[in-house]
C-alpha cells in the first residue's frame, strides 16, 4: 500500500507531468490528421521510451494512445475527414453540426465524452483489472462471432434510414475483406494471380479513401467545377463550453445516461480480444440511436451520437490494456505494440506486474488519469483553434489533407499497394456519395469481415470437436445464449427504428446524405 | 462535372500507377519456388560499411505481442541503445508471414531493410510447398541467430498434468482434444504428432500466440502450442507446460518437461531459432559490421541476456561460419522430414 501511495505522488512530479502533457499532445495530433493514429505514433515513439522509467516509458505510450483516440474527432467533425476509424460516426454526426454552424457544440461535446470515456476505463483498470481480465477470458470463438455478428446488427443504425442501400455496402465491406490470404488454410481468394491483392485489404486505406479522400475529392470538385460557391461553415460566436458541459454530464437532458451507458460499453468491448476502440464506437452509437427519443435526427447532427461514439472508444483505451496488463494478452493492435514495450523494459505483466512491481504498474495507471486530465485540457483550449481549419480556403486545405492521407495509408504497412487502395476507395467514396449510399457500413463490413470469418471458422472446429452441431454448440454455451439474446434485441429494436425514421424522414420531406 | 470525370479518371490512372510500382520492381507472382540465383550472384559492392546510418526497417511477419515479436523489440531495443539510430518494427502478418518474407527477398541487400522470423516458419514454408511462397534458403542472407526459444504444448494442470495424459485422452477420445497452434507450422506439427503416435487431435490454427494462449486460458481449447515464453503469463493461471517441440530437454523451472522426441516422434522436432536476417547479396564487409553491432549487445551477463532468461528462452547467439553450418543442417533436416511425409 506504501508503493501505491508512493506511485501515486511520484505521478504528480514535473517529469511525470511533462510525459503525460507531450504524450497526449502528439496523439491529439496525429490522430486529428487523416492517415496517421496513435498506433503509428506509438510505434514510432517507442524507442523514444527505452532510456525512460519504465513507468514513465509506459506512460508516454498510454498518452499517445489516449490522445489519438479522442484526436480524430477533431477533423470529423470539421471537414468530415476522421482521422481514426474510431471517429467515423463522429464524422456521421459532427460534420452536418457543423454546417449547421455548431461546430464548436460539437468539439466540445467530444472532448467531454472522451474526457468521461477515458476517465472510466482508466477507473475500470485501476480497480478491476483482475475480474475484467478473467472475464475477457470467458470470450472464446463462438461468443467474438456473435459479438461480431451483433456488430453487424447496426448497421441499419449508421444507414440513416437507407437501409438496404447500408446492407449493400455492408456486403461490399465483408466481400472486399475477402481478398487476400487466407489466414487459416493459406489459399489466395480473389487475388487474380497478382502479387498487390495477396496481403488483402487493410481497414486504414478504406477509412483513407472512403471518407477523407472521397470527400476532399467532392470539395475538389466543387472549387474545379467552378460556377459554385463552397458551402462556407460558419461557427457560432457565443461562448458555448460551459453550456455544452452542462448539457453533456445532465441526464435530464438524456445525454448524461448516453454518456455513461457508452463509457461501460466502450469498456466491456475494450477487454475483448482483436476489437478494439473502432468496434466500441460502433456498437456504442447503434446503442445510443436505438435508446435514443428522437432516432430520426442520427445522420443529421445528434449530439447523442457524438457522445455515445467519443465516450466508447477512449473508455476502451482503459478496457484493451486490462488483458494486456492482467494477462499480458494484448486486447488490441495499439496494446499489443506496448506490450512489446513492456517486454524491452522487462516488465512482466500479470501477478508480478502489481504484487512485484507496484509502484511501476501503479505509477503508469495514475499517469493515465493525467492524461485523460491533460486531453481535456487540451481539447478545451484547443477548440478555438481548431476551430481556425475552417478559415483557411478549401483550396489549400485538400491538397493537404490528400497528401497526409497519402503519407499515412504508406506508413500503415510501410507499402505502396496501400497508398493504391487508399485511391480506390477514394474512388469508390465518390461514387456512393453521388449514389447517396453510406459508406460507414462499408467500413464496418471490413473491419468485421475478418473477424466473423476466423471465429466462425474456429467455432465450426470446436463443434465438430465436441461432436455436436455449430447451432447446440454456441447455443449450450450460457453467455452465447446472452449475447443471443442481445443481438436480437438489437435487430428487432434497429428494425423499428428504421421504419419510424423512414415514416417521420417521409413526412418531413428532409434527406441529408451521409 | 467533365472536370470532376476528369480528376477521378486520373486519380484512378495515378493509383493504378502506384499499385504496379511493386510488380514492376519484383518477380510476377507464382505458385513456384523460385530460385533467387541472380540475387545471390549480385553483392552491392559499394555497400556503406559504417552502419547504421540511417534508420534500419526491421519487418516481423508475426502480430505484434507474438513471441518473435517481443525478441525482434527486445534486440532492437539494445541495438538503438549501442547505435543511436531507430530501428523501426513494422509487423506484418498477412498470409501466414510470406508475403513479408517475399517482399524482403526482393529488398536492395543494403542493410537497413531486415527481418526476425522464426527458423521453423521460414523453412516450414519452403519444405511444405506452401502456397505464394517465391522464396527458397538461398535468398536470404542470414546475419545471426538472436535466441533459441522452444515450442511448448501447454494445458491447464487441472486437465491434464502431463502429455502422457493427453495422449491416454486422445486416444479414448479421438478427435475431441482441441489444441491451438499460433500458426499454420504449428498445425503442422500437430497432424505430424497425430500421425505418428496414432491419435486424432483436432488442431486450430491461429494467428499468433497470443490468441491461442488466450483461448487455453479461458479453457476453450485443451491445449495450445505456443513459445516457451508464455510460460510467464501462464504460471499465474494455472497453465503450465507439458510438451516441448525441440530435439533436446529444455530447462523450465523445476518443472519435468519432456520433449518430442523423448516420445519417438523425430520427424515433427526441431530447434527453434529466431533469425535476424536481409536480402540475399548482402556485402561481406556489411554483414561483418552489423555482427559486430550485435556482439556488444551479446556480451555475456549482457541485459539482453538476462532479459532474454526471463522469458524462458535461451540467449543462444550464432553468427558466421557457425550460422551459416546451422542454417544448412536445420534446412536439411527440415527436407527429411517434410520427405518422411
Amino acid at each position: 500500500m506504501n508503493e501505491i501511495f508512493q506511485a501515486f505522488i511520484m505521478s504528480f512530479t514535473p517529469i511525470s507531468l511533462l510525459v503525460a502533457f507531450v504524450s497526449t499532445l502528439i496523439g491529439v495530433v496525429l490522430g486529428a490528421i487523416p492517415g496517421l493514429n496513435g498506433g503509428i505514433g506509438i510505434a514510432v515513439m517507442m524507442p523514444f521510451t527505452y532510456g525512460m522509467p519504465p513507468a514513465l516509458g509506459l506512460l508516454f505510450l498510454g498518452g499517445i494512445y489516449m490522445g489519438s483516440s479522442y484526436g480524430g474527432a477533431i477533423t470529423a467533425v470539421l471537414i468530415n475527414c476522421p482521422g481514426t476509424s474510431n471517429a467515423t460516426c463522429t464524422a456521421i454526426e459532427g460534420f452536418p453540426l457543423a454546417k449547421q454552424g455548431r461546430g464548436k457544440e460539437a468539439l466540445y461535446y467530444a472532448v467531454y465524452a472522451s474526457t468521461a470515456g477515458g476517465l472510466l476505463g482508466v477507473l475500470a483498470l485501476i480497480f478491476f483489472t483482475p475480474a475484467l481480465a478473467q472475464l475477457s477470458l470467458r470470450f472464446g470463438p463462438p461468443e467474438m462471432l456473435l459479438v461480431s455478428i451483433c456488430g453487424l446488427a447496426i448497421v441499419g443504425s449508421m444507414s440513416a434510414g437507407k437501409v438496404k442501400k447500408g446492407i449493400f455496402a455492408a456486403i461490399c465491406g465483408l466481400t472486399l475483406k475477402m481478398i487476400g490470404m487466407q489466414a487459416s488454410t493459406g489459399m489466395p481468394r480473389l487475388t487474380w494471380g497478382t502479387k498487390t491483392l495477396l496481403s488483402g485489404i487493410d481497414t486504414l486505406p478504406a477509412i483513407i479513401g472512403l471518407f477523407a479522400l472521397a470527400e476532399m475529392v467532392d470539395q475538389a470538385a466543387v472549387l474545379i467545377g467552378g460556377g459554385e460557391e463552397v458551402e462556407k461553415i460558419e461557427l457560432e460566436k457565443e461562448k458555448v463550453a460551459l453550456s455544452t458541459f452542462i448539457k453533456t454530464v445532465s441526464f435530464k437532458t438524456g445525454h448524461g445516461l448516453t454518456l455513461w451507458k457508452s463509457a461501460i460499453i466502450g469498456t466491456i468491448v475494450g477487454i475483448l480480444p482483436g476489437t478494439g476502440g473502432a468496434i466500441a464506437a460502433f456498437i456504442a452509437y447503434g446503442d445510443a440511436k436505438r435508446s435514443s427519443k428522437h432516432p430520426e435526427r442520427f445522420g443529421n447532427g445528434a449530439e447523442d451520437g457524438i457522445i455515445a461514439v467519443e465516450s466508447a472508444n477512449n473508455a476502451a483505451v482503459g478496457g484493451s490494456m486490462v488483458p494486456m496488463l492482467g494477462l499480458g494478452i494484448p486486447g488490441s493492435t495499439n496494446s499489443a505494440i506496448m506490450l512489446g514495450a513492456m517486454t524491452v523494459h522487462g516488465l512482466i505483466p500479470g501477478y508480478q506486474l502489481f504484487n512485484e512491481t507496484p509502484g511501476i504498474a501503479y505509477g503508469f495507471l495514475f499517469g493515465m488519469i493525467l492524461t485523460v486530465l491533460f486531453m481535456l485540457a487540451i481539447g478545451v483550449l484547443g477548440v478555438p483553434l481548431f476551430s481556425l481549419i475552417l478559415k483557411v480556403k478549401m483550396e489549400y486545405i485538400v491538397p493537404v489533407v490528400i497528401a497526409c492521407c497519402l503519407l499515412g495509408a504508406y506508413s500503415s504497412r510501410n507499402s505502396l499497394t496501400d497508398v493504391f487502395f487508399a485511391c480506390v476507395f477514394g474512388v469508390i467514396g465518390v461514387a456512393f456519395n453521388k449514389f447517396d449510399i453510406p459508406c460507414a457500413p462499408m467500413l464496418l463490413g471490413l473491419i468485421l469481415g475478418g473477424l466473423i470469418e476466423n471465429y466462425f471458422l474456429k467455432t465450426v472446429m470446436l463443434a465438430n470437436a465436441a461432436k455436436q452441431g455449430l447451432l447446440i454448440y454456441v447455443v449450450t454455451r450460457p453467455l452465447c445464449i446472452v449475447i443471443i439474446a442481445l443481438c436480437a434485441y438489437l435487430i428487432y429494436s434497429n428494425s423499428k427504428d428504421a421504419i419510424k425514421t423512414s415514416k417521420i424522414k417521409k413526412e418531413l420531406g428532409a434527406g441529408q446524405r451521409i | 462535372m467533365r472536370k470532376m470525370i476528369s480528376f477521378v479518371i486520373a486519380a484512378v490512372l495515378v493509383a493504378g500507377l502506384s499499385g504496379c510500382g511493386n510488380s514492376a520492381n519484383g518477380r510476377e507472382g507464382s505458385n513456384a519456388v523460385i530460385v533467387t540465383e541472380t540475387k545471390a550472384s549480385e553483392t552491392v559492392a559499394d555497400a556503406n560499411t559504417d552502419w547504421p546510418t540511417q534508420n534500419v526497417q526491421i519487418s516481423v511477419p508475426y502480430k505484434a505481442g507474438g513471441g518473435v515479436d517481443k525478441a525482434a523489440r527486445m534486440v532492437c531495443a539494445e541495438l538503438e541503445k549501442t547505435t543511436g539510430k531507430t530501428f523501426v518494427i513494422t509487423n506484418k502478418p498477412e498470409g501466414n508471414g510470406i508475403i513479408a518474407i517475399n517482399e524482403l527477398a526482393e529488398q536492395e541487400p543494403d542493410g537497413y531493410n531486415l527481418m526476425v522470423v522464426s527458423n521453423r516458419d521460414l523453412f516450414g514454408h519452403i519444405v511444405n510447398d506452401i502456397e505464394g511462397v517465391e522464396y527458397d534458403k538461398d535468398s536470404f542472407t542470414y546475419l545471426a541467430t538472436l535466441l533459441e526459444g522452444a515450442d511448448c504444448l501447454f494445458s491447464q494442470s487441472g486437465k491434464f498434468s502431463s502429455f502422457d495424459e493427453m495422449i491416454e485422452y486422445a486416444k479414448e477420445n479421438p478427435g475431441k482434444l482441441t489444441i491451438a497452434t499460433s500458426n499454420n507450422t504449428g498445425l503442422q506439427t500437430v497432424n505430424e504428432i497425430c500421425k505418428l503416435l496414432d491419435i486424432q487431435i483436432s488442431g486450430m490454427a491461429y494467428s499468433s500466440g497470443s490468441d491461442a494462449f488466450a483461448d487455453l486460458l479461458g479453457g476453450h481449447v485443451d491445449g495450445a502450442m505456443v513459445a516457451l515464453s508464455f510460460y510467464v503469463q501462464g504460471k499465474d493461471n494455472g497453465v503450465i507446460p507439458i510438451l516441448t517441440m525441440t530435439t533436446e530437454q529444455f530447462p523450465v523451472d523445476d518443472l519435468s518437461v519432456g520433449c518430442l522426441t523423448d516420445y519417438g516422434v523425430e520427424e515433427a522436432a526441431s530447434p527453434m531459432f529466431r533469425y535476424l536476417m536481409g536480402p540475399a547479396g548482402m556485402d561481406p564487409a556489411l554483414v561483418d559490421t552489423i555482427v559486430a553491432q550485435l556482439d556488444q549487445v551479446y556480451a555475456e551477463g549482457s541485459d539482453l541476456c538476462n532479459d532474454i532468461k526471463a522469458q524462458y528462452d535461451s540467449p543462444h547467439y550464432m553468427v558466421g561460419d557457425e550460422l551459416a553450418a546451422f542454417v544448412e543442417e536445420n534446412y536439411q533436416l527440415r527436407v527429411k522430414q517434410a520427405s518422411s511425409d
